[in-house]
């Protein structure tokens, strides 16, 4: 393959970057798609959601749910998470700290418990 | 509920081609390949999703056969050729082409698993029909519903690489 041929794709995909499309390409007026903006890092698995930020000192978070449905916590012993090696905090159900009603900086406040 | 068994977690060197470049890990035994390309690899484009091998988020090509990395664990890759999203891009197929201009994507999370699955099947067979194509993608969920695009981008792709539009 030529370096011609070559400098074309990449001239191809630099354009997949953005919503316009090459105004050569056309010669009278009339209806023209919109690429999305965005299609390309989404198509090209490129994008950052969430699940792929690492941060310097980033901490990782388990839940442990109840494997019963509507059930009433008699006890909970999380002593042995709390002894493994690495783990900075156990949140609890019952933690003083996040009574029912804290303002975790969400859009409201509500009388239920954070963890409930 | 069944208690769970405990088997001792090992750990293990192992190395395998990723996108043409050799890897060597050194894994443990509960990792999957997903977690190992995604983590520790940080080829972010293979996406875990539902996380037991019903949706094709994580879809991987591996030794030309689309597999899904959530399913397969790391330490039984050793020796095997992997390739993901990231290499696909980087050969500039007329996949992501086809897939920007045919707005395959809403929120795009499954999007790479969906053009690495149809860029299996196009290297197994250059020239589907529709059926083909909703057949070789019927693993790959999208809850934003872009079924129709899809198919429509992999046969224009097709159409691409049969004119020699490819690097």
């Amino acid at each position: 393959m030529s370096s011609n041929e070559i400098s074309k794709i990449q001239e191809l995909f630099d354009n997949l970057k953005s919503d316009k499309y090459p105004l050569d390409e056309y010669q009278s007026v009339g209806k023209r798609g919109v690429r999305r903006i965005d299609g390309y890092e989404k198509a090209t698995g490129a994008a950052k959601y969430t699940m792929d930020v690492q941060l310097p000192g980033m901490l990782h978070l388990r839940f442990l749910t109840s494997p019963y449905p509507h059930a009433e916590i008699k006890s909970l012993d999380t002593s042995k998470a709390e002894a493994l090696p690495g783990v900075r905090a156990v949140l609890r159900y019952d933690d003083p700290e996040l009574p029912a009603g804290a303002d975790l900086g969400g859009h409201e406040t509500s009388d239920l418990p954070v963890l409930p | 509920m069944e208690p769970e068994k405990k088997v001792p977690v090992v750990e293990e060197e192992v190395s395998f081609s990723v996108n043409g470049g050799l890897y060597q890990v050194r894994v443990q035994s509960n990792w999957t390949l997903q977690y190992v390309l995604h983590d520790e690899l940080g080829l972010t484009g293979t996406k875990e999703f539902c996380n037991e091998g019903a949706c094709g988020a994580c879809a991987v090509i591996m030794d030309g056969r689309p597999i899904l990395s959530c399913m397969a664990l790391a330490i039984e890759c050793d020796g095997q050729t992997i390739e993901t999203i990231e290499g696909i891009t980087g050969a500039k197929h007329p996949l992501i082409e086809a897939y920007v201009n045919h707005s395959c994507m809403q929120c795009g999370y499954c999007t790479p698993g969906f053009v690495v699955t149809a860029k299996a099947l196009l290297d197994k067979n250059p020239s589907p029909t529709e059926e083909e194509v909703k057949e070789a993608l019927v693993g790959n969920l999208c809850r934003c519903g872009t079924y129709p695009q899809h198919v429509k981008a992999v046969l224009a792709a097709a159409n691409n690489l049969q004119r020699g539009q490819r690097v």
